[in-house]
């Protein structure tokens, strides 16, 4: 995929349109939403991306290498307490060629996310995406996920040492991992 | 002696008489004597009791002083001592022998001079009995000969006053029979103030107005006892009981030249429903008994609502990190969910409008 795609990184901001699927305003008002969800489920990154790839079946790798190949830093993630870090990363993939959404996230969300348990926020706004009504359905999307994470979260935490989470860092600690 | 009837005595006296008349001088043995005559006259005497002053002859003197002695009393078949004489046609005065029994009345009948016959007391006690099971409320009915003074002592007042049980709804009708405007009516404490002085005595107006219709005496206090306990249950809502009325019809007809009236049940109108405004308005006393409760209960409703607007618009969930699952050379994350297409049609949800669109800020280059 390096070959196909390159090696370069990517620098990632929370609303991604390289298929200019979104006007000005809308990219705007969609940044203010994902901030202010962010905030329920930190540290976790919210971000939804427009792919413009023209390949068929290509979506799956070309997400998987661009999440690999993210740089982000706080100009992409204004407004944030906790260190920006991919791997707290949670992506909505909404591909408007192909009508194809899926989501992607990091390392750290994997105990708290399986196969397509985030689905169903998905097809919680079929209706709106049908419509074209992107800026609607993401935020729909986006709501239901992080309540979604949200109470995934509560019942792992109640467990955490048999679910192998560790104990949060001090904020120091964490931009020095960083 | 005493015990022979009296006719048969008689017949005996008036065979002797005859025998001694006529003498064994004047006629032959053989020559048949006349049969003794009883005619109209003689059972009339009899039942005034002033036969035997026709036939003083067999009787010995009477005594000078037997007027002043009083009558002996009576004894009857199971040796009960009737105190009066056999009754008199007219009741000027009621006798004191009698007074004690007015003030133990019998399921609300006091009838100690027995003016009224078994049928007619059991129809009163019976419709004492209905309005008791209707309405709640106790009534009493004392019975009077037609033009008869009662002493004081048991007059209406006095009588209820003894007679009303605490805790009760109770009237008393005083009844002089075939006199209907002499009826007295005597209310306990309660319906008194509420009805006023006024309203009791339109109250007895109506009664004696609507018991005049009637001839016989057992039909006006009927009808006196049902018209009062219906004009006192819908004085006080609290004995308007069931929708059921009590109404006497004067359905007259006549068997063999004998009137007989029946006594028919009739339903009332149905009261018209009360609306919840209404409703809450009268038990505006028992909401303001139980206002502490209610405001609690609101609170909680209200301390409810807003925690839950809190939860979820503020409550924070902080995810804990764990050690990255580094696979196939990925520094970031491998994870993805299966791809959802949003635009198949499953038969649920309308047709797209936007896919016939080709939308303006998105433009295929060449």
């Amino acid at each position: 995929m390096d070959e196909r795609y390159g090696q370069h990184s990517i620098s990632f901001r929370r609303i991604c349109d390289h298929a200019g699927a979104l006007r000005q305003q809308d990219r705007v008002k969609l940044n203010a939403i994902l901030e202010r969800l962010e905030k329920k489920i930190p540290p976790v990154m919210l971000a939804v991306y427009f792919p413009n790839i023209r390949e068929p079946f290509g979506l799956v790798q070309h997400n998987f290498w661009l999440m690999n190949h993210i740089q982000a830093d706080e100009a992409g993630f204004p407004n944030r307490k906790d260190p920006v870090n991919p791997q707290w990363l949670l992506i909505l993939v909404i591909d408007v060629r192909t009508d194809n959404a899926c989501f992607m996230w990091g390392y750290q969300l994997d105990p708290y996310l399986q196969g397509d348990y985030l689905n169903s926020a998905i097809r919680k706004a079929k209706i709106p995406l049908r419509e074209s009504l992107l800026v609607q359905a993401t935020a729909t999307i986006m709501k239901h996920a992080t309540s979604l994470v949200a109470r995934a979260a509560r019942l792992k935490i109640k467990s955490k040492h048999t679910q192998g989470l560790l104990p949060d860092l001090p904020a120091q600690t964490n931009k020095a991992e960083q | 002696m005493s015990h022979l009837p009296y006719r048969l005595l008689t017949l005996i006296a008036s065979f002797i008489l005859a025998f001694n008349s006529y003498g064994t001088t004047s006629q032959d043995i053989g020559e048949e004597l006349p049969f003794p005559t009883w005619d109209d006259k003689d059972k009339e005497a009899n039942m005034k009791g002033t036969w035997w002053e026709k036939t003083a002859i067999l009787l010995p003197e009477k005594p000078n002083n037997a007027e002043d002695e009083t009558p002996e009393p009576i004894i009857m078949a199971g040796n009960d001592i009737m105190a009066v004489n056999p009754i008199p046609e007219d009741f000027d005065k009621v006798n004191p022998h009698f007074l004690p029994g007015y003030i133990r009345p019998v399921n609300g009948l006091s009838d100690p001079q027995s003016l009224l016959d078994e049928i007619q007391s059991n129809d009163i006690i019976e419709m004492i009995k209905l309005v008791k099971e209707k309405y709640g409320i106790s009534l009493y009915v004392s019975i009077f000969a037609k033009n008869q003074d009662m002493p004081p002592s048991i007059n209406a007042p006095a009588l209820a006053r003894q007679i009303f049980q605490n805790g009760e709804t109770s009237a008393l009708l005083h009844i002089h029979l075939d006199n209907i405007n002499a009826t007295q009516l005597a209310l306990d404490p309660q319906l008194n103030s509420a009805l006023g002085i006024d309203g009791s005595y339109k109250l007895l107006y109506t009664l004696k107005q609507k018991a005049s219709r009637y001839d016989n005496p057992s039909d006006q206090i009927l009808e006196s006892l049902a018209n009062l306990g219906t004009y006192i249950a819908e004085q006080l809502p609290q004995h308007q009981g069931n929708q059921q009325g009590v109404q006497i019809h004067q359905d007259i007809h006549e068997i063999d030249g004998v009137p007989q009236v029946g006594i028919v049940l009739e339903e009332k109108e149905k009261k018209e429903e009360k609306s919840i405004k209404e409703l809450i308005f009268e038990a505006k006393d028992q909401l303001w008994l139980y206002r502490f409760p209610l405001i609690g209960l609101g609170a909680t409703l209200i301390f409810a609502i807003l925690f839950w607007i809190y939860w979820r618009r503020f409550h924070v969930v902080r995810l804990l990190r764990s050690e990255p699952d580094i696979r196939l050379g990925a520094p970031h994350g491998a994870s993805q969910s299966r791809l959802f297409n949003y635009c198949q049609q499953d038969g649920k949800q309308p047709e797209s409008v936007g896919r016939t669109q080709i939308r303006e800020h998105i433009r295929d280059s060449a």
